[in-house]
């Protein structure tokens, strides 16, 4: 097969079409339809009679034209006989979708929100994204340095017993909780380099002064009896701005103490 | 449809179980209004009250840029929980007023049964609220609420005010 007799491709078919049909190049044509653009003709004869829409329904409605809707009548109906099944699976997938929702929101936290008025459209939850998924101390450690950015303080010493539960790092905060006996204790870690306002507001007992050798600090701690059994120990040191409060019910004072002595920097 | 009636009814199952918020007022005439540029208010509270379970509450307004809050708030106890509910309220700043109005709240309900380890200790929520006018102040109040052994204890958080000007 040579060059003569190869069929013409359609890019060569349309160049003939629009040849045969205003006798030029598809690029003259351009051309031309630019300058148009530019100078458009505004000769009245060339504009839409003001009562165009009125003429052409009194001409449908003298000659009898079928709407569209009625032409495509056949049509019509078939799409409904598509459209049921497809229907019934939105409703069914939207209903599955609402429980996966459900269960996705309820996986950490179970929150469900009520939202009162229209601005609560507005409102995405994101809990999910609070819950930092370690299981290890170490690993929570990293993560909040990670995510913080600040210098990371550690529990060298543990009361025997003393479990890591969980960190939530968000917003510049971050806790880790501590499972000991039947208590929790919390140890929050916070950012307060960025432009905000912190406010620490509590009833502060009569404090004592804990030294610790690896921060170099003398660290305030104060106790607050929560019921006839049980005293809450809180221990509150700044560092650089950054704010690190450690809290929780301990029955033995020493303990706590032995925790607020080893608290160190942590290091990779 | 059905997922409106679905979604209707997933609500009322949480709002049937309600809670007399009033017995822990947070409504407060004064709040302070922060300088512009400070983009976040975020307090933590620790009860003078002494509960058995509430150890503490953390409350943050932040402006997170065109007209968007962010809003954190966190219960933290002694010990674990069965239930927690949080309300927190958005008030805007009337200048005409001089006055704070609530705009809206949120009621966030967080239950043991729905925790993988079945044990709830530290009941968190972050979330944004978009398209609010800019060059406003605007604060948060929250309602802090635990159930546990049949005991109830309630707390309040209330932050600065912050003016939304990114």
């Amino acid at each position: 097969v040579n060059g003569k007799d190869k069929p013409p491709s359609e890019d060569d078919l349309i160049k003939n079409i629009m040849q045969d049909a205003f006798g030029m190049s598809s690029r003259e044509c351009l051309k031309e339809y630019e300058e148009a653009e530019e100078h458009p003709d505004l000769s009245p004869e060339l504009q839409a009679p003001s009562n165009g829409y009125q003429r052409i329904k009194d001409i449908i409605d003298l000659e009898g034209i079928p709407s569209y809707a009625e032409t495509k009548g056949n049509k019509i109906v078939r799409i409904k006989k598509i459209m049921r099944p497809l229907v019934a699976v939105a409703i069914i997938g939207s209903v599955m979708w609402i429980f996966a929702m459900g269960a996705a929101g309820q996986k950490f936290y179970g929150y469900r929100s009520r939202i009162r008025s229209d601005i609560g459209n507005n409102v995405v939850w994101n809990n999910d994204s609070a819950l930092v998924k370690v299981t290890a101390e170490e690993e929570a450690y990293e993560a909040i340095y990670e995510q913080l950015g600040i210098a990371v303080i550690q529990l060298s010493y543990k009361a025997d017993g003393m479990q890591f539960e969980k960190v939530i790092i968000e917003n510049g905060h971050s806790n880790m909780q501590f499972l000991y006996g039947d208590a929790i204790i919390n140890f929050s870690q916070v950012n307060s380099n960025v432009a905000k306002s912190d406010n620490i507001i509590s009833d502060p007992n009569e404090s004592q002064e804990i030294p610790n050798e690896w921060l170099q600090k003398d660290i305030n701690t104060n106790h607050h009896i929560i019921d006839s059994n049980s005293v809450e120990y809180n221990a509150i040191l700044e560092i650089d701005g950054e704010i690190y409060h450690l809290y929780g019910v301990f029955d033995d004072e020493n303990e706590f103490i032995k925790i607020v002595q080893g608290l160190s920097f942590y290091k990779k | 449809l059905v997922c409106l009636i679905i979604s209707s009814m997933m609500g009322l199952t949480v709002l049937a179980d309600d809670f007399d918020w009033s017995r822990f007022p947070c409504v407060t005439p004064d709040s302070v209004l922060l300088p512009p540029g400070q983009a976040k208010s975020d307090v933590w509270y620790y009860p003078k009250q002494r509960g058995d379970y509430i150890a503490g509450a953390n409350l943050s307004i932040s402006d997170e840029g065109n007209g968007t809050i962010g809003i954190f708030a966190q219960t933290l106890t002694h010990y674990p929980i069965d239930k927690c509910r949080m309300r927190v309220y958005l008030d805007r700043w009337y200048e005409n007023k001089n006055a704070w109005e609530n705009l809206d709240y949120w009621d966030i309900t967080f239950l043991k049964e729905n925790e993988e380890s079945g044990v709830l200790t530290m009941p968190t929520i972050y979330f944004h609220a978009y398209d609010l006018p800019t060059g406003y102040y605007y604060r948060l109040r929250g309602l802090h609420a635990i159930w546990v052994n049949g005991t109830t204890e309630g707390f309040s958080t209330q932050t600065d005010g912050i003016k939304l000007i990114k």
